[in-house]
């Protein structure tokens, strides 16, 4: 078979890799990272999810894990409000369907099995645990412990499971013992207190993970089966496990007979990061090369943070692991396998590893992709690129995220555009931003990026350095069919007129933009995201920052897994933070404040940023009204929100219009 | 668990900060607590032990517990997990509650503490129950998700 020219150039990420008595076409696993909420509260499997699952079929992976189905009738081990079940045959035509796909596209099919433990029973009032150690986050439900016959019962559940699993087309099933589930409580000090045969050492602890793997490997010794363990719980400071016996737990597994160790690193309620964007690609790739030096015999897939096929070439070159295991990257580029095949990965829309979809899963939500806006809306017809009935000549007003994203949706369709932009170049408001994100900005700029290879490749017209405004839109009269505005938003320094001393504050996006330098002493007004990243950006650079917040915390507008982050930067910063406060006046001097019980502080300050509120830029939406057949608006022109919104409506009216 | 009559030196300093921080209790039920207990005891026989693990002697403790008008510190015996009617669970590292005591913002310090895993965090009710209880706030300031989160 021909190969394509990334196939050559990655070479180790494209050679067929064995799993038990399969081989896969490549050595990439689809993991299931996430459960997707979009399925029946009982467990059925949707048509949306099917739509959902015949797209990951067709990623170009070898290997796809489908996303974990919860083994018991009772739900204990039910994780996410809308997850798959298989404790019954009831379930099983979907999951043939969903076998079906992968196998069409030629992978290997494995079905994951998670019973959740200590994060599960969400329609209970309790979850199951190996003992009673309280939650630490409030989202999860009091705990129960399971007797020794709860422990059999569930090994008979899992054993079902994965029989109905491979009746239904699966090759082999994946049992879930990481992230603080079922068997990675057992497995972990922090949770397992037991004084009895599955309690106290190490060895004990992990009995119920090999009896578990020895009853499904009894069961079924043809399929294979994956175990997806810890290389690091991230918990050992509050008790947990030490790297040493997380390993010690992988040797054990090995020795059970598992087929293959998927290694992941933390728990859900571990105080460290692991997965955002505030840890480097290939940070904890080590821990899969430990593991594959551990169990040298077994093939050992790993995806934690690498979001990259070039570096996880590198790794399977230097033997780290066998499989790169990949999900997120996909969920914000179903085509990244693709791309990377034809050595077209500068068109790859990377995943920025802002967590929305691990937001959204806390908030009982379907998961949504901020990259991906068609993540979960497979099955709409309304949602895909189908070529325009009427190829219409299109000007896009602003080259920010929402505006180019609605030019190269409509010009796939056909469309031909032309972006006008007062900048010199792509990006609006996220250039600045980007530049200052303090968790990695090379990540947020990868979206700029994109855009600039996309219009360049799409045949895009971009028009810098150019206002839209009446007048320039006479000039074009009757050029354009249809007009868009995605100009954005500013900040509302009228907001601020009835100030003493108003004249004086600087608006934060002049900042961001580096257009305007501020004093060594400055004060934030609004403690939004925007407020936070230049607050953080410039104490970073020795500012004595302040910032003022009107509402009782900041933040109010970060993505919740990003929450803990801004407050942590801004304690590690030493960002004074003023809240239930607001401004009053403006001085030479600096800054007066006054609080909620009236209270006035006065802050030293060469600069005063407003970094609030914020202002649709929306007037053109009225100045061309009667200038253009026909006239739409998209993202932060319509309403300020931030780049997910302006993403998916550029998307959503690229498809349309 | 048994709370005492008699205010020990660390609890009347607990007092003083539970007092100028009344925003963070403001919406707290009556009856709502707080218990903070020290990560390891010593036993009879010297050892040291967790005080997380089923425990048959009383360990002492730090309650602190909203009564009419106020939160209040009070000392107390911590029983066993099985027996703390608390709503919230703080556990705390050699010296760690001392620690936040001295410091200019025993609150940042006590959220540092967590964040380093100095102090353990854990919930004794449900969410629903916690809210329906008032430490949202509470919650939210420490820095702890209220809702779930993946890192």
């Amino acid at each position: 078979m021909s190969q394509r020219p990334g196939e050559r150039k990655l070479a180790h990420l494209f050679k067929p890799a064995r799993l038990g008595r399969y081989t896969a076409p490549n050595s990439i696993k689809y993991g299931a990272c996430c459960v997707s909420n979009y399925n029946t509260r009982d467990g059925y499997i949707t048509p949306r999810e099917l739509a959902r699952t015949r797209v990951i079929a067709g990623t170009g992976c070898g290997l796809i894990t489908n996303q974990g189905a919860y083994p018991d009738a009772k739900g204990e081990g039910k994780s996410y409000f809308r997850q798959i079940a298989l404790f019954d045959d009831k379930f099983l035509p979907q999951f043939e369907t969903i076998a079906g796909y992968i196998h069409d596209a030629g992978a290997i099919a494995i079905q994951q099995i998670l019973h959740a433990g200590r994060y599960g029973g969400i329609d209970l009032g309790y979850c199951v645990q190996p003992s009673v150690v309280p939650q630490t986050l409030p989202h999860f439900r009091p705990p129960r412990e399971m007797s020794k016959d709860d422990i059999r019962c569930c090994v008979a559940e899992h054993v079902d499971a994965a029989r109905r699993a491979i009746r239904a087309g699966f090759d082999g099933v994946e049992v879930t013992s990481f992230m603080g589930y079922l068997l990675a409580s057992f497995n972990s000090k922090f949770t397992n207190q037991r004084s009895d045969e599955y309690g106290g050492s190490v060895e004990n602890r992990g009995r119920f993970m090999r009896e578990l793997i020895d009853g499904i490997k009894q069961a079924l010794p043809e399929h294979p089966l994956v175990v997806r363990l810890n290389g690091a719980e991230l918990m050992d400071q509050w008790g947990g496990n030490s790297e040493d016996e997380c390993f010690e737990l992988m040797k054990q597994a090995a020795d059970a007979g598992v087929d293959m160790i998927s290694v992941t690193v933390g728990w859900q309620e571990a105080p460290e990061s692991s997965i955002g964007r505030d840890v480097a690609p290939g940070h904890w790739n080590h821990l899969a090369a430990r593991a594959k030096r551990t169990c040298p015999n077994i093939p050992i897939a790993f995806g934690n943070r690498l979001p990259g096929p070039v570096m996880a070439n590198d790794c399977l070159a230097r033997g780290e692991f066998d499989f790169w295991e990949v999900c997120r990257p996909l969920l914000a580029d179903p085509e990244l396998v693709h791309k990377a095949a034809e050595d077209r990965l500068d068109e790859v829309r990377r995943c920025i590893g802002s967590l929305n979809c691990l937001s959204r899963l806390f908030r009982d939500l379907p998961y949504t992709c901020t990259m991906n806006p068609t993540l979960g809306h497979e099955i709409e017809p309304e949602y895909a690129i189908r070529p325009a009935a009427v190829k219409k000549n299109i000007m896009v007003i602003g080259a920010g995220p929402a505006g180019m994203e609605y030019a190269i949706t409509a010009a796939r369709r056909g469309h031909t555009v032309t972006v006008y932009e007062k900048g010199d170049r792509i990006g609006g408001s996220l250039l600045g931003y980007a530049a200052r994100d303090l968790a990695r900005p090379d990540d947020l700029q990868s979206v700029i990026r994109h855009y600039e290879v996309m219009s360049k490749k799409l045949g895009i017209e971009m028009k810098f350095n150019t206002e839209a405004n009446a007048k320039f839109m006479r000039s074009v009269l009757h050029r354009y069919d249809a007009c868009v505005v995605a100009a954005g938003a500013r900040i509302d320094l009228q907001a601020y007129a009835h100030i003493e001393g108003h004249e004086r504050l600087v608006d934060a996006l002049e900042v961001a933009a580096g257009r305007l330098t501020p004093g060594r002493r400055v004060v934030v007004i609004g403690g939004g995201k925007i407020g936070l990243v230049v607050a953080e950006s410039l104490s970073k650079d020795g500012a004595q920052v302040t910032i003022v917040e009107s509402d009782k915390r900041i933040g109010g507008d970060v993505m919740p897994t990003f929450k803990w982050r801004h407050t942590t930067w801004v304690e590690e910063l030493g960002i004074r933070v003023l809240t239930s406060s607001r401004l009053a006046r403006i001085t030479a001097d600096g800054a007066v404040v006054v609080d909620a019980k009236g209270v006035e502080t006065t802050i030293a300050a060469d600069t005063v940023i407003a970094a609030a509120p914020r202002k649709s830029n929306q007037e053109l939406l009225t100045d061309f009204e009667w200038m253009v057949d026909e006239l739409h608006g998209c993202g932060d022109a319509l309403m300020p929100r931030g780049m997910d919104a302006a993403i998916h409506e550029g998307y959503r009216l690229g498809a349309r219009v | 668990m048994t709370v005492c009559a008699t205010a020990s030196p660390q609890s009347a300093a607990w007092q003083s900060v539970l007092d100028r921080h009344t925003d963070l209790f403001s919406d707290t039920a009556q009856g709502a607590s707080v218990a903070l207990l020290p990560r390891f005891v010593r036993g009879a026989d010297g050892r040291q032990r967790s005080t997380v693990m089923p425990v048959s002697d009383g360990v002492p403790m730090l309650l602190w517990l909203r009564e009419p008008g106020a939160m209040y510190a009070r000392d107390a015996e911590f029983r066993g997990l099985k027996g703390l009617v608390s709503d919230l669970l703080l556990i705390a590292g050699d010296g760690t509650l001392d620690a936040a005591l001295r410091h200019e913002h025993p609150f940042g310090e006590l959220k540092r503490q967590l964040r380093s895993g100095q102090m353990l965090f854990m919930v004794m009710r449900t969410r629903d129950e916690l809210r329906e209880r008032g430490w949202s706030d509470f919650i939210e300031s420490l820095g702890l998700p209220f809702l779930g989160t993946c890192r």
